[in-house]
């Protein structure tokens, strides 16, 4: 074992120290949970470690000083979930990673629908049977670190032609006395036609610094029509890397909204595969950050079949010393023809210390398509100022409404409705 | 057939003075990049002191990229070999060797669009590089131009002349906007290379004529590693224009070109290009790898320089025409038609860097892939903190002709100033079926009409350019899409 | 004598769904036919499959085009053979000069009829003197096809062309649609003006009002897919005063 007061220069070494120390935890009596694909993420981990500093996925983001600190993964702990007023939905809540079922509200589910912890045994085949099947971790040493350390987890499971009409809600709440590195790990699976809303948050109980690297995988079974929402407000010490690999079979209809509210670093890597026909996509995000928040969105949409559509749309606003990195690349495989996919980034930088950096980008390989994106970075729209004020309502207020609507373009595109109250209120907040 | 070329054949037909000027003896210096090579190339200019100063620098900054093949350039859409660059000859004198004995070795591709552009049998020749008894001598038009020239006080000479006569101004400017240390080509141009053009325009002096390098394509030799350097003082004007619409055969296989340009207050600078290096066999085979570093500094307040190019050459082409927009109110331009087929592969924008107040700069960019080429738009817009009031606006537009090529459009939009207001927009599709039918309605066949309206698509870029040279490229692109459409 | 179209029983279909549900139809030389008939009755789908419109697949029927199978003809050929149509919705071809597509078009045809290419003077002469014809601001002619203008303008270059390119049959599909009054006469008079004893016109309009301006031989009527009456220029008036469903009981009965 490696002693892990050793001062080592690759954080990865640390890592894989806190591995060897949480495995030794955990291998009494539940050694079946995954070992060998845990041994082999953590071996790949190792051999890739984080992507170097120059690489072009991460070239405005670095997250070298963040990893650089000390994390350990957090025992058992206890904390109350204060969860998302108004949302009206089923509730599974993970506290330090383990399922809590006490906090969670899971009874009054239909009965055929599972939402689940990977340690409950009557699952064990389902959850072992998708798996990292969605989620490859090969090139992705978040998503590699991620799958060292799963254990438990949170399953969903939507049997064919169901139909939900509250929300699934997943919360991950953190709390420990030191520097905590919290994976959560989820796992979504939609049979044929099947229809539901997803969401997921994290809530962090602690001052101390906290490393959260979670992964979704999701899959969306054939004509299946699922949104899934992602919602991150951590404290100035929180810092983010959240992977979600979706999985599109035909016909299905996925709408994915990422919803960001500072952090120390945030990075999201959400990449969609439409691996059948006639899928229709909406990727939406919502970045709001001030003080010395950086915010990375690092999205692909993976087009490889034909008669598809996806629509990409991210807005961020950026106060203060805050930074945002929209990254989002449409790629068109050669088979995929008749693809209609349209990409857009806005950004609106309040102060001259905020950055904003925007890389739309589309790679295409097929002749028959429509593909478009945009890009626009300025600042609030000086008639609509000027308007309101004519109206006589106050500059600093002025500016807030002006705000507020450009994030409620994203926020009113959110499928669940009773999220977008949630929502305001969260940007309100932030830009009082 | 056009002014130009029209041009070119009464100057060919008429009476023969010079040919080439070929008093060195010993040309070829053996392949391989060191120290000593670097000196022989410096001898071989004449070059003063503070020159061989300057490429060793540059050599050795080199050395230290190439030693690490991590280090070399591969964030580019290009797919390529490792280039060894030990393998290359570094300096070839002018009249060296020639590759053919007679034109039928040529590729019969290469010389049928020849002929399309109407180029002069002796010319074919020569941009073949087949052996000739007679050659077109440009050199002797270019005087005459530099006599009128010289009246305004504008300097217009090589690289060569321009050291040697007017040496404290290429020692100002040279490696000002383009250091040694930019990048890995621009490193290996400050320490090899071999000629170039020099101009430079006194204060509030308008060049009276487009300042051409096509006078000068007899001139082998010189474009392998070629350094470009324009001086536009206050208030000037230039039009500069680079290159041929000739497929140009060259043994060289590499080529890195430097480019600066430095826009002094009010000054504006236009530089056009056609780039039409032979992309090579239709397997790829022989292409020219073209990896050229081009910027320009907009120096003073209102100062403009603006890029149009035409790409349509080249197996690789690298290419990044620049503005750093220094100068409060100062314009950066780009605005670029890349047409590629067969093999090629493009990786070709912008960066525009504002860094003055009220700085605006203007990308317009279309790319046209065919066959199995892949064709990349990159461009990187930064909006640097004092930068207030800055506005940009790009869009790319790509065309897609069959369905094995690619089109990709990467933009880095950086933006650190709050009153800046940055736009980008790009399409990707391919030739509309409504226009289609519309055209063939009119009785145009399907061929006919997808070469209108990929010449339409084009059109805004070519008539940038100024107007002998947008009939040349015009022609250029229609010739180009003869072989691609259908 | 052999007629300019003949169309027999023509059923057309677009994405499984049967459109023309038995058309016949026969056009002479020199004879100007308006096709009336509501919204979704066939009309424009008549026009669309007599240009070549690949969408439209022809289930049965045939239609002869001086005496020769034109559905066999590709798009461009039957324009060159002298098939025009006058779209109802020309669209704009960006930075594809006026002068340098008509040049394209005018040479085409040439070709077809073994005539020598028009010399760029020779073109622009045509041009300037067809444009003069149709009341065409010259201007546009220095424009992209299409690019920017009005829809007036897109009508009358419709026309323009139809001028230019001397048609044997032309089809002009709702011509007269969002055009004021002014426009319409103005469009109008250039049909008229191009009215000759060899060349013969199909005029798809809704509406009456086009045909107080140019006056057909023969008003057919369409109503789902069928031509459910014929007759001469007062059926068009007869029309205007009882409204389509005059005829679409008639045709029920």
């Amino acid at each position: 074992m490696v002693n892990t007061a050793n001062v080592t220069t690759r954080p990865e070494d640390r890592f894989v120290a806190e591995f060897e120390r949480f495995e030794a935890l955990h291998t009494n009596g539940s050694s079946e949970h995954f070992p060998l694909l845990r041994q082999k993420a953590l071996r790949q981990f190792s051999a890739t470690g984080f992507p170097p500093r120059k690489s072009e996925s991460w070239k405005y983001t670095n997250i070298g000083s963040i990893l650089r600190r000390p994390y350990s993964a957090p025992d058992t702990g206890t904390v109350r979930a204060s969860g998302l007023d108004g949302l009206g939905a089923y509730v599974a809540v993970f506290v330090n990673g383990h399922f809590d079922a006490s906090q969670s509200t899971l009874d009054d589910l239909p009965e055929d629908i599972t939402v689940a912890s990977f340690t409950d045994q009557t699952q064990a085949g389902r959850v072992r049977a998708h798996l990292a099947r969605y989620a490859a971790f090969e090139h992705e040493p978040f998503t590699a670190l991620n799958t060292a350390f799963v254990h438990d987890g949170a399953l969903v499971h939507l049997p064919a032609g169901i139909a939900l009409s509250r929300p699934i809600h997943v919360i991950h709440a953190v709390t420990a006395s030191y520097a905590a590195l919290l994976q959560p790990r989820t796992l979504v699976i939609s049979e044929d036609g099947a229809q539901a809303q997803i969401v997921q948050s994290t809530e962090v109980h602690t001052k101390m610094p906290v490393l959260i690297n979670s992964v979704t995988e999701i899959r969306v079974g054939a004509r299946a029509q699922l949104d899934h929402l992602m919602l991150q407000a951590g404290t100035p010490s929180t810092s983010n890397v959240a992977n979600v690999s979706v999985y599109q079979e035909t016909e299905s209809k996925f709408y994915n909204g990422s919803f960001t509210f500072g952090g120390e670093v945030v990075r999201n890597n959400i990449s969609i595969l439409p691996d059948a026909e006639h899928c229709e996509t909406l990727m939406h995000g919502l970045f709001v950050a001030r003080g010395t928040s950086h915010v990375d969105n690092n999205t692909l949409m993976d087009h490889a079949k034909p008669n598809c559509f996806s629509s990409e749309y991210y807005k961020g606003i950026l106060d203060e010393h805050a930074t945002g990195v929209f990254n989002g690349k449409v790629l068109v495989r050669q088979d995929a023809q008749q693809t209609n996919a349209y990409q857009t980034n806005r950004s609106i930088v309040l102060t001259n210390t905020a950055h904003m950096y925007s890389k739309p980008a589309l790679e295409i390989y097929a002749d028959d398509v429509k593909c478009s994106h945009g890009a626009t970075t300025g600042q609030l729209d000086k008639d609509g100022l000027f308007y309101l004020r004519a109206r006589g309502i106050r500059a600093d207020e002025a500016r807030r409404l002006m705000l507020i609507s450009f994030a409620g373009d994203i926020i009113e595109k959110v499928p669940a409705a009773s999220l977008h109250r949630v929502l305001y209120r969260e940007v309100e907040r932030l830009l009082r | 057939m056009n002014t130009d070329t029209q041009y070119l054949q009464e100057v060919a037909d008429s009476d023969y003075e010079h040919g080439w000027a070929v008093d060195i003896v010993s040309d070829t210096i053996p392949k391989g990049l060191t120290e000593d090579v670097i000196c022989l190339i410096s001898e071989k200019k004449e070059d003063p002191d503070w020159m061989l100063e300057n490429r060793l620098r540059a050599f050795r900054h080199w050395q230290t990229l190439a030693r690490d093949k991590d280090k070399y350039p591969r964030w580019a859409h290009l797919d390529y070999p490792d280039i060894d660059f030990q393998d290359i000859s570094y300096y070839s004198a002018p009249g060296s060797k020639p590759k053919y004995k007679s034109l039928d070795e040529v590729d019969p591709e290469l010389l049928r669009t020849f002929e399309n552009l109407g180029i002069p049998l002796e010319e074919q020749k020569v941009l073949a590089g087949v052996a000739v008894d007679a050659v077109v001598d440009s050199v002797s038009v270019a005087t005459t131009f530099k006599e009128e020239l010289a009246k305004l006080g504008i300097i217009f000479c090589s690289f060569t002349e321009a050291i040697e006569n007017h040496g404290d101004l290429v020692r100002k400017y040279m490696g000002s906007v383009v250091p040694y240390t930019d990048n890995f080509y621009a490193a290996l141009n400050a320490a090899v290379f071999s000629d170039g053009s020099f101009c430079y325009i006194p204060p509030r002096v308008r060049c009276p004529m487009e300042l051409s390098t096509y006078f000068r394509i007899n001139q082998a030799g010189t474009g392998q590693f070629e350094r470009t350097l324009i001086v536009a003082d206050e208030g000037s004007y230039v039009s500069y224009l680079e290159g041929c619409t000739a497929p140009r055969r060259d043994e060289n296989q590499l080529h890195a070109a430097v480019v600066e340009i430095i826009a002094h207050r009010d000054a504006e600078v236009k530089y056009s290009t056609i780039q039409n290096w032979y992309p090579g066999d239709s397997q790829g085979k022989g292409g020219v790898l073209n990896f050229v570093t081009k910027r320009g500094i907009c120096k003073g307040a209102g100062s403009k320089i603006s890029w149009t190019q035409l790409e349509t050459g080249s197996a690789i082409t690298w290419k990044y025409p620049s503005v750093i927009l220094q100068g409060d109110h100062s314009v950066g331009e780009f605005y670029s038609v890349a047409f590629t087929k067969g093999r090629q592969q493009a990786d070709t924008g912008t960066k525009m860097i504002h860094i003055g107040r009220n700085t605006s700069s203007t990308i317009i960019s279309k790319g046209i892939s065919a066959g199995l080429s892949n064709n990349s738009y990159r461009g990187l817009v930064r909006i640097n903190k004092k930068a207030a009031n800055a506005r940009n606006f790009a869009q790319c537009d790509s065309m897609l002709l069959g369905d094995r090529c690619g089109a990709h459009t990467f933009p880095y939009l950086e933006i650190h100033n709050p009153t800046a207001q940055v736009e980008h927009e790009a399409t990707t599709s391919k030739v509309g079926e409504d226009q289609l039918f519309y055209c063939q309605q009119r009785g145009i066949s399907e061929q006919d009409a997808i070469k209108l309206l990929v010449s339409g698509f084009c059109q805004e870029i070519l008539a940038k350019l100024p107007m002998e040279f947008a009939v040349e490229a015009r022609k250029l692109l229609a010739i180009e899409l003869e072989g691609s459409v259908g | 004598m052999t007629p300019v179209l003949e169309i027999k029983g023509l059923k057309t279909s677009v994405e499984g769904m049967l459109i023309l549900k038995g058309v016949d139809l026969v056009v002479n030389t020199g004879e100007v036919h308006a096709i009336m008939g509501p919204n979704g009755s066939g009309k424009s789908t008549l026009a669309a499959v007599l240009a070549g419109r690949e969408e439209y697949e022809v289930e049965r029927g045939t239609v002869l085009y001086q005496g020769a199978n034109l559905l066999e003809m590709e798009v461009d050929e039957r324009a060159r053979k002298g098939v025009f149509l006058a779209f109802q919705y020309p669209v704009e071809l960006p930075g594809v000069s006026m002068m340098n597509f008509l040049k394209q078009a005018v040479n085409a045809l040439r070709e077809h009829r073994g005539q020598d290419p028009l010399s760029a003077a020779g073109l622009l002469r045509m041009a300037k003197e067809k444009a003069k014809l149709i009341g065409l601001d010259p201007r546009l002619k220095q424009r992209s096809v299409n690019e920017g203008f009005s829809g007036g303008e897109k009508k009358r270059n419709e026309i323009f062309q139809l001028a230019m390119l001397e048609p044997v049959l032309a089809v002009l599909d709702e011509t007269d649609s969002g055009l004021d009054i002014d426009a319409l006469r103005s469009v109008a008079d250039g049909v008229n003006q191009l009215r000759t004893t060899s060349r013969a016109f199909v005029i798809i309009t809704h509406y009456q009002r086009l045909l107080n301006y140019i006056v057909p031989d023969f008003v057919h009527v369409m109503v789902d897919g069928r031509i459910v009456r014929s007759g001469g220029k007062e059926l068009a008036l007869d029309l205007e005063e009882k409204g389509y469903d005059w005829v679409r009981y008639d045709a029920a009965a």
